[in-house]
């Protein structure tokens, strides 16, 4: 087994030629103290060694795959395209196969187990069921990501906690741990306003809500390298969305529409459910805006880059009076603030600061994990529904 | 390493610019060239020269040999460890863009600055740095210095030599030399600086340096021109630079490379014609017509195919970026991961690219490789990417003999064993070669005592070029 799984990752990097192209453009790189092993070029040649019997197979391999964002930011450089997001996920599970991961994943992997999403909170979506009828064409699947993500701030603590003590995560104590993420209670606002408006721009538009429909995604898990817990959740997901009927979902957030378009027909045999992302079916807007304002937009590279959907960018474009500087898509460091969330704060600033976003009248994102993270630098982005919501003519 | 030695590393560069982790120290092992270094004891980033200064006396005490590292893009083995216990400096914390001065044609930078990003600077005054390795996304300005590197627009302002004004580098020792300066002409008794430039970190630290800088081109033009027969295509080039037009920039894609672009960007590159002569012409908008019109003129011949000009800025970047990609999309050709590649560098004079190019499609047959050649034609610049499998002894050998015999057609036709990627690990005994053909070797002899000069004790980059 891990012979397979370190194969397919020597594959997947078989063409690299080490020309380092991938270097400039990585955002851990420059988190991690320009040490090349947390960049795309690094990990790679770090890979090759470990498939020679090179270097050993412990736990120091560990931090360079986990701290890699999967943004394709390395990707889109690569003349020979090699996806070493793709490696990397690749090496989080060979890691997790021989019980090399962080102690905290096995937390959350737990606290999933436990209650079906990695923060063990109880997510209400009463809200929604206000706004969207009981029946449609499409039902609207949020994978409860915007919903968690309203929690991450107050998690931030308690993990903080246990990185200082880190004897608090002994397996024994494990499960004990768990139920003090139940206490967390009351989201952040912001996140419950952005799918309030989005629920309230899919109104009219054959969009059907239903509470018991609406599952987490699991993508943590998969980030996680928790290949079969995700698997398992993935079929799980896909059976109850079956039993109830429903062939066509509409997504909200970057990572869901990515793990429901292009992970669960890969772990899910006869997937067949239609996946749509919610601007998409908002082809029709007119946006106006009073006066003239500047706006600083981080683009989601799931969206942009893994999914290559909705052209956020050309919606704000033809928005008259509003300018938007062209500003090449990087990631907001997220994807890691788990597990790293000192250096994911510093690639938030990295980023905050390419995109002049303090110096701009609006600052604009379209993914709650962005969100959250420049929160923690004391940013306060507009979900892009929010924006779209307030500005229709 | 003692422990001794990298408590005083890090004092001189603080803990958070030191790498000593396993994993951390793997990368430097390794450039974009099919040698594997020794895993290096510790990696520092130091921030300025006086660090640099620092870690160069303690090295020298402490015989401690320093690898030193820009962009780790070097396809000759020149920028990994020769041997164990060594100390690398990386340059990627000297990043700093101090001064730019318009009326003085320079800018005054850091050595760890990449090119793309000096150049990206530069476009605000819209001025530019010439010299453009395909690389130049990760190549920096210490490497490039060090590797006196070409690139496209070779054929019109050739190599970075061209284009260094002044240098402050660190001796091993920590002794800081100025070299050169800021002014556009300058007689300083023997000439340092051209010593330093292309020597490939065995002499000297570079820390910073003074760059000639260009204004950019008003206008280019972009012709891409296609023909079967590569001795047509070597007419077209003799022709070009009979005409007294100076290409801004002047390529060729062989076939093998043709084939491998086309995959990708099949959009921009026609589907006809096994070789392409991409060429820019600049000049301002008045006159740009007619240098183009003289260019078809030379281009036109019973061997050409077709010919193309991008009209849309989008259509010019992307054919451009084609050739950029050239030598990576050549490698995803390759029938198996285990299959590696040797690129041979060489050059002759313009003049001689015909019988050049005859006598290498030669050796290409009789090797029985794969060995796709394209380059920088405008200056007499030919590279092929020669493949083997590692796993077959006898594709390695003769892979390495292909590469052998290039170097000697280039010696034959007054030309040079490595045009820009240098010698490194790679071409040492090409080199003897080259000079022994000259009755030369003499010439070799004073680069050995040039470098005990710089460096008695031997310590820098050792086992490197000479
Ligand atoms: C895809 C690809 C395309 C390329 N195309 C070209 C091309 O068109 N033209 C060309 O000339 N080359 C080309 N190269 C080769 C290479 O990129 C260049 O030679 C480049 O200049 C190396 O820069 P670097 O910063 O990566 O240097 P490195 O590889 O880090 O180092 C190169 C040499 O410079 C020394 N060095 C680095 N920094 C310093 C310093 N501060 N002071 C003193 N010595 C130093 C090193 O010790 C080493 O000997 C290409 C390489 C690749 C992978």
């Amino acid at each position: 087994m891990n012979g397979e799984v370190l194969r397919k990752a020597v594959e997947l990097a078989g063409f690299c030629i080490k020309c380092g192209f991938c270097e400039p453009v990585c955002p851990t790189i420059l988190a991690f103290k320009n040490s090349p092993v947390y960049g795309p070029r690094g990990r790679i040649l770090l890979l090759r060694e470990i498939y020679r019997g090179e270097f050993p197979l412990n736990e120091r391999i560990r931090d360079p795959y986990y701290s890699c964002l999967n943004c394709k930011a390395c990707y889109e450089v690569c003349p020979a395209e090699v996806d070493v997001g793709e490696i990397s996920s690749e090496m989080k599970k060979l890691i997790q196969l021989k019980g090399l991961a962080h102690a905290l994943s096995y937390v959350v992997r737990d606290v999933f187990q436990l209650y079906g999403n990695p923060l063990g909170v109880k997510v209400s979506n009463n809200e929604i069921s206000e706004i969207l009828p009981r029946r449609g064409k499409y039902t609207l699947f949020t994978g409860q990501l915007y919903q968690l993500m309203g929690y991450a701030d107050r998690i931030s603590s308690i993990l903080d906690l246990l990185r200082e003590h880190p004897s608090l995560l002994n397996v024994s104590t494990r499960s004990g741990l768990s139920s003090i993420f139940l206490k967390f209670k009351g989201a952040s606002h912001a996140f419950i306003e952005s799918i309030l408006c989005i629920s309230k721009l899919l109104r009219g538009r054959d969009v059907a809500y239903d509470p018991s429909a609406d599952f987490y995604s699991g993508i943590f898990l998969y980030d996680l390298g928790f290949e079969e817990v995700f698997s398992e959740h993935a079929k799980k997901v896909f059976n109850e969305l079956k039993e109830r009927g429903i062939t066509k979902v509409v997504t909200i957030d970057p990572h869901t529409t990515y793990a429901l378009l292009s992970l669960y027909p890969r772990y899910v045999e006869g997937f067949d459910i239609d996946v749509t992302y919610y601007l998409e079916l908002l082809d029709d807007l007119n946006l106006k805006v009073v006066g003239e304002i500047s706006v600083a937009y981080q683009e989601p590279c799931y969206l942009v880059r893994h999914l290559r959907l909705s052209d956020i960018r050309s919606i704000l474009e033809s928005v008259k009076g509003l300018s938007l500087e062209k500003v090449r898509t990087s990631c907001c460091g997220g994807p890691i603030e788990y597990l790293y969330p000192e250096r994911s704060r510093a690639i938030a600033k990295t980023r905050a600061t390419e995109l002049s976003a303090g110096g701009k009248d609006l600052f604009i994102t379209a993914c709650p994990v962005c969100m959250s993270n420049f929160r923690k630098i004391a940013l306060d982005p507009l979900d892009i529904s929010l924006f779209i919501y307030r500005n229709l003519s | 390493m003692k422990e001794e030695i990298v408590r005083e590393a890090s004092r001189i560069v603080g803990w958070n610019n030191v790498l000593l982790a396993p994993e951390e120290l793997v990368p430097f092992r390794y450039d974009a060239s099919e040698f594997k270094g020794e895993l290096p004891s510790i990696v520092v980033m130091p921030e300025n020269e006086e660090q640099v200064s620092e870690l160069m006396a303690l090295s020298y005490d402490k015989e401690i040999p320093v690898v030193l590292r820009g962009g780790g893009s070097s396809l000759t083995g020149a920028s990994i460890p020769a041997f164990p216990n060594t100390m690398v400096i990386s340059f990627s914390n000297m990043v700093k863009i101090h001064e730019v001065n318009i009326i003085d044609s320079y800018v005054f930078v850091e050595a760890g600055v990449r090119l793309d990003d000096l150049n990206a600077y530069l476009s605000q005054y819209g001025y530019m740095f010439p010299p453009d390795p395909a690389s130049s996304a990760v190549a920096t300005v210490g490497g490039c210095i060090a590797g006196n590197s070409g690139g496209m627009r070779g054929a019109k302002f050739g190599q970075v030599k061209n284009w260094v004004l002044g240098l402050n580098a660190v001796l091993p020792g920590g002794d800081v030399i100025r070299i050169g300066g800021k002014t556009l002409k300058i007689r300083q008794g023997l000439d340092l600086v051209s010593l330093i430039v292309g020597s490939e970190g065995i002499l000297a630290a570079v820390t910073s340096a003074y760059l000639k800088i260009w204004p950019a081109p008003e206008r280019i033009a972009r012709v891409l021109a296609y023909y079967d027969d590569l001795s047509y295509l070597m007419q077209a080039v003799t022709k070009l630079r009979e005409s007294k037009l100076v290409p801004l920039v002047m390529e060729f894609l062989g076939e093998g490379l043709l084939d491998a672009v086309r995959r990708v960007y099949g959009d921009v590159i026609e589907a006809k014609g096994r070789n392409l002569l991409l060429i820019d012409i600049d000049g301002p908008e008045e006159s740009l017509r007619r240098y183009v019109d003289k260019a078809i003129e030379a281009l036109e011949n019973e061997g050409l195919i077709l010919y193309k000009i991008p009209e849309t800025p989008e259509e010019m970047e992307r054919a451009y970026l084609a050739r950029r990609a050239a030598f990576p999309s050549s490698l995803k050709i390759r029938k198996k991961p285990s299959e590696r590649v040797l690129v041979s560098d060489i050059v002759v004079p313009p003049s001689k690219l015909i019988p050049t190019i005859k006598e290498i499609e030669a050796a290409i047959d009789r090797s029985g490789l794969r060995a796709p050649i394209g380059g920088h034609v405008g200056d007499g610049n030919i590279h092929s990417d020669i493949f083997y499998d590692e796993e077959d002894e006898d594709e390695k050998r003769r892979a390495w003999k292909l590469l052998e015999e290039m170097a000697e057609i280039a010696i034959k036709y007054g030309g040079s064993v490595s045009a820009e990627h240098g010698i490194g690990l790679e071409k040492r005994e090409l080199l003897k070669k080259e000079m022994k053909s000259k009755g030369s070797l003499k010439a070799l002899e004073i680069m050995r005592e040039i470098k005990k000069i710089f460096d008695p004790k031997n310590l820098l980059n050792p086992g490197k070029v000479i």
